[in-house]
């Protein structure tokens, strides 16, 4: 999330308006809103019912069923141009490729007003923001090693690793950009 | 890599369907009320 926050001028500049859908309630998501600093607002579907099973990106291996990390565009209209569904929890597309991706489809740069602050109640679990990069420092680190390790397993293998430390260095990267603002 | 689907490619784009959701004020957010531009959707896991 606070990848797709930094480059936000570039997905508005590319045409697309952002939101971001989840389980959690609204409480939760303004706690996020509000630590990551986002230009775009988090809508909940508690029940999975409205948006997550019927864009049919609920995860059947997960027993909450909550949806997979998935990215769905839209042209003005609601025409469905591009989706991106992760194989688990910890897959994600680069936000170079997404933002290559929509500023393909040629769509004037648009505007989207900042998100309404609401009232805030973070999860008891919530990784405050100061514990952000050595988290994901923490991460890149675990993939670096394990790469190296288990080299001998395969091209696909090694380059998951490589993609997986690659994603936690522009996470760390995004989180210090959002601090320093 | 997850898997990536371009419909524009492949099949004629589909129409995503609408839907009202809460934001995190409280108040509702409608799709259709927002795709006189483009719309990029961000589903998480969500519940950590």
């Amino acid at each position: 999330m606070a990848s797709l926050a930094y480059r936000h001028h570039e997905i508005l500049a590319a045409g697309f308006r952002t939101a971001a859908i989840d389980v959690d309630s609204p409480s939760r998501h303004a706690a996020m809103v509000e630590k990551l600093k986002l230009p775009f607002p988090m809508l909940s579907d508690p029940d999975r019912s409205r948006a997550i099973i019927p864009y049919g990106l609920a995860d059947h291996q997960d027993p909450r069923q909550v949806a997979l990390p998935s990215l769905v565009a839209a042209l003005s209209g609601g025409k469905e141009v591009y989706r991106f569904v992760a194989r688990d929890y910890a897959d994600r597309l680069s936000e170079d490729t997404l933002v290559e991706v929509l500023a393909s489809h040629g769509l004037p740069p648009t505007t989207q007003p900042p998100p309404t602050p609401g009232h805030s109640e973070p999860s008891p679990r919530a990784v405050p923001l100061r514990a952000m990069v050595p988290y994901f420092r923490g991460g890149h680190y675990a993939a670096l090693s394990l790469g190296m390790r288990h080299r001998h397993l395969g091209e696909e293998f090694r380059d998951d690793a490589k993609a997986f430390v690659a994603e936690m260095q522009r996470y760390a990267e995004a989180v210090k950009a959002l601090r320093d603002r | 890599m997850g898997i990536i689907n371009d419909p524009c490619g492949i099949v004629p784009p589909m129409a995503i369907p609408d839907f009202t959701l809460e934001d995190q004020a409280c108040q509702p957010w409608r799709l259709g009320s927002h795709l006189d531009a483009g719309v990029l959707l961000v589903f998480l896991r969500g519940d950590w």
